[in-house]
């Protein structure tokens, strides 16, 4: 059986609350780990149904299974512009492309020292309202 | 379906820990710790304004580039996880970055924006995610 709860507040500690509007708030509306090399795959993600591998270092779309409310939506962005993905693997003196952010989808852009590359390790949040 | 309603939840064992459990089945976490206190996505040209945002209260315009974004319910410490972005949307350019400044107390902290070269400059759509604890 599926459940919901309604509630106004919850409880963080003796004589302190929190309002249910920070479960609904502060929740990430979307988020994705894909790779950009060969074939782009996404390796988990939540509440995204697609991405689009335009060009190098491209993609876009990147489409929401549930779309937002509008485009003011806010996102936090990894990329590290190589081939590997270990904690040393990185060259993203440029932090990347994050835009193109409609109700529907957005795009990311990699690129390191060479300019627009692949990358193995893409990572975005979204958060802001649903539609 | 079911559907409780109410105004408030409150943990059986200890009435601060309200535990949800995780998407396999093996864990469980703290459901507040795991929500962004605040975030804001904000037009930095002219006077600063909030394209749209959650617990932010005013923003204030603290030099080109420059912002000082403030919560309307405070954090309870300073260490925050604070990223930030800006948008290419609107912007002429592709490499941007919002970083952190050190400006940052229980009830504001400041962000910057720059496009791909390293002089910080207003932005359309800069954004900043805040988790942490509440106050």
């Amino acid at each position: 059986m599926a459940g919901k709860i309604i509630a106004d507040t919850i409880e963080t500690g003796a004589g302190a609350d929190i309002s249910t509007s920070y479960v609904v708030n502060g929740s990430a509306k979307a988020w994705v780990n894909f790779t950009q090399i060969s074939t782009q795959t996404v390796r988990d993600s939540f509440n995204i149904s697609s991405i689009t591998d335009v060009s190098s270092g491209r993609t876009f779309p990147i489409s929401y299974t549930s779309n937002m409310s509008d485009g003011n939506y806010v996102g936090s962005l990894y990329q590290n512009a190589v081939t590997g993905t270990g904690y040393i693997n990185f060259d993203n003196q440029y932090v990347g492309g994050f835009g193109s952010k409609t109700t529907s989808s957005f795009g990311e852009r990699s690129y390191g020292s060479s300019g627009d590359i692949d990358s193995n390790a893409v990572e975005l949040i979204i958060q802001g309202d649903l539609a | 379906m079911s559907e409780i309603i109410t105004d408030k939840l409150t943990g059986k064992t200890s009435a601060g820990d309200v535990t949800i459990t995780s998407e396999g089945g093996s864990a469980t976490m703290q459901l507040q710790q795991g929500v962004a206190k605040a975030w804001i996505n904000l037009n930095g040209t002219g006077t600063p304004a909030a394209n749209d945002s959650f617990n932010v209260a005013s923003i204030t315009d603290t030099g080109v580039g420059y912002y000082e974004v403030t919560f309307t319910s405070n954090m309870s410490n300073t260490s925050t996880a604070v990223s930030g972005m800006r948008s290419a949307n609107t912007d002429n350019g592709y490499f941007t970055r919002c970083d952190v400044q050190s400006g940052r107390t229980t009830s504001m902290v400041e962000l910057s924006s720059a496009l791909y070269t390293t002089s910080l400059s207003d932005g359309t759509d800069v954004m900043g995610i805040i988790h942490g604890d509440l106050a």
